[in-house]
Formats: C-alpha cells, structure tokens, sequence
C-alpha cells in the first residue's frame, strides 16, 4: 500500500554497523566470547545483511540519551496499565465496546510512523489496524471505546506517543515544531463523529 | 540480600504469570479477532518482561540480564508487527465484531477512496476494490 522505495536496496553494501550488531547479538546467544564465536559471529552478520538486504533509513534527527529513556519508561509504565486493564477485562464480566480511530500524525519521516505504529499497540488499547505513508496516518483499533468522547483521549495520547518518538530520534527542529504548533491546533479535534 | 532478590525474583516471575495467564483467558473470552489481539499482545508481553526480569534476579549473571533484556526488546518489537498484520487482514476480510463498535473511522475513508468492506448475509465477501493505495 505503500508506492515503491525510491532508495533500492543495494545487496552487497558493506554495513559494518549492522553486522556488528548481530555479532553481538550473536556473542550474546552463545554466551562465550572466542575467537570462533567473534568469527562465526561476524560471517553470520555478513551473511544476513546480504541475505535480508534493507533500505537505508533516511531520516533528519539523531538519536537522543534522554529522549530514549523518557521513551522507555513511558513504554513500561503504558505496557504495564494496558496490561492490569486488560487483565481486569479478561477475568471480569463485562464485554468491550471497541472502536477505530484515525489519527493524523503530525511528523513526516517513516521512521517516526514506524516506530509510533509500533509502540502505540503497546499503549492501553491500541492496535494498528492500518496505516497509511502518504498521508502519514494510522488507524487504531480501541480495545474499550464506550463513549465517542474518549476518542479525543486516544488522539491525545497517541500524539504525545508520537512526540516522545521525535524527542528520541528527531531533530532540533522537528521537536520545537511539536512542541509549539502555531498555525493550526489539530484538525481532527473538529470533526468529532 | 540474596534472600531479598530471590524473593523479589520469585514475585516477578508470579506476578508476570499471572499476567500470561490473563492473556489466555483474554484470547479465549474476548469476542471476535481484534479485541483478542489486545490480550495477545500486551499482557502477554508485559507478563514475559515480568518473568524475564524475575530470572534474571534470581540468577544473577551478567549474561542471563543482557540475554533477558534482548529477549524483552525483541518481543516489544516483534509482536506488534504480527498484530498489526493480523488485525490488517481480519479487518479487510471483515472477521471483526462491528455490532459492538461505537466507531469506525476506516470504514468511512474506505468507503470515500471507492473500497466497500462489507459482507453479504452468507458472510462472503461482497467484490471491491482488493487494495488501497
């Protein structure tokens, strides 16, 4: 659903930063560092970049200490409120009243989407149930969605998602056009079902 | 101290089966394939985070932490995308339980972009469009 990638994937490009990731990830799974571990280790990196050629991610900002544990932490906090309440929903009585929502991001680099759409199904009551890249949109499925209201919550949220994203990853710029949205305050909060 | 740990570890690891334990009985009472997917996913991830971290207390190695860790940072990675791919195609083959939904925004932008999702009474598939730019 997505046009094709103007960037082709090129398949025998030299990622040393990939391959040295999976060899680590690699040293990790054995559990003991020689010389046939660090070997095999890095013919294995080699051989899966070539294998699992990617796209290069192109994107403007650069990863960020702070923005990332703010990130994390938000994660487990929401992993662990979705959790209980879907707990409760599991080993209770009453039945869910799901819903879909659009949400219209604010950002406009696929890393940004890919990694809200990711962490947004970790987020209480959320699933992706598509997206789209043009428009930069994602459509959630609310596990619990009673009242229309609790739909501006979910937008809410989920924008605050994406901004943590763009804290962690994104650039000077991208963050102050996050942080202050001047010329419009959220279209979508007008067009309430 | 070792005492504390051991025991602080055997909490997590009953805590985070308690909550596997609910992501069972989610995916078994919930009522159609999307509300499933929420129990599928996240009490299921977040009891695995549980346990892992109660493993890793009560072993304390360095290569036990840094492998749960991993294992964790994969999960949180990985099950989202199946989700989100399931729920994509039980969504376009209309297996979901829209009596109950209050709204359903996709719908409406399908329907604008000339996409018809809707069943006829036998419960086939009524022809449409097959995909979205």
């Amino acid at each position: 659903m997505t046009e094709p990638e103007p960037v082709r994937a090129r398949r025998f490009r030299w990622q040393p930063r990939q391959i040295a990731v999976l060899a680590l990830v690699w040293l990790v799974l054995v559990g003991e560092v020689n010389l046939v571990t660090v070997v095999g280790g890095i013919a294995l990196g080699v051989l899966v970049t070539v294998v699992f050629p990617l796209p290069p991610i192109g994107w403007p900002g650069r990863p960020r200490v702070w923005g990332t544990l703010r990130l994390l932490f938000h994660l487990v906090k929401d992993l662990a409120v979705a959790s209980v309440r879907l707990a409760i929903f599991a080993f209770g009585r009453s039945i869910p009243t799901p819903g879909i929502v659009r949400i219209d991001l604010r950002s406009d680099v696929d890393l940004y989407q890919v990694n809200t759409a990711e962490l947004v199904s970790v987020v209480p009551g959320t699933i992706v149930v598509d997206a789209r890249r043009r428009s930069r949109t994602l459509y959630l499925h609310v596990f619990d969605l009673p009242d229309t209201d609790l739909r501006d919550q979910v937008v809410h949220d989920t924008l605050a998602l994406e901004s943590r994203v763009v804290h962690a990853l994104g650039s000077r710029a991208e963050m102050d056009a996050l942080d202050h949205p001047q010329d419009r305050d959220d279209p979508e909060f007008k067009e309430v079902t | 101290m070792t005492e504390f740990l051991d025991l602080l570890g055997a909490l997590l690891v009953f805590a985070g089966s308690i909550f596997c334990l609910a992501a069972a009985v989610g995916i078994v009472r919930f009522p159609d394939v999307l509300t499933r997917l929420h129990a599928a996913t996240k009490p299921q991830v977040f009891g695995l985070l549980l346990i892992l971290s109660g493993v890793a207390l009560t072993l304390r190695t360095w290569h036990v932490v840094v492998l749960a860790v991993f294992t964790v940072g994969l999960q949180i990675l990985t099950a989202p995308v199946s989700g989100h791919m399931m729920a994509r195609t039980a969504y376009r083959t209309d297996q979901w339980d829209d009596q109950h939904a209050s709204i359903d925004e996709l719908a409406d932008d399908l329907e604008a972009a000339g996409f018809r999702n809707t069943t006829d009474d036998d419960g086939g598939l009524v022809a449409g469009r097959d995909h979205l730019v």
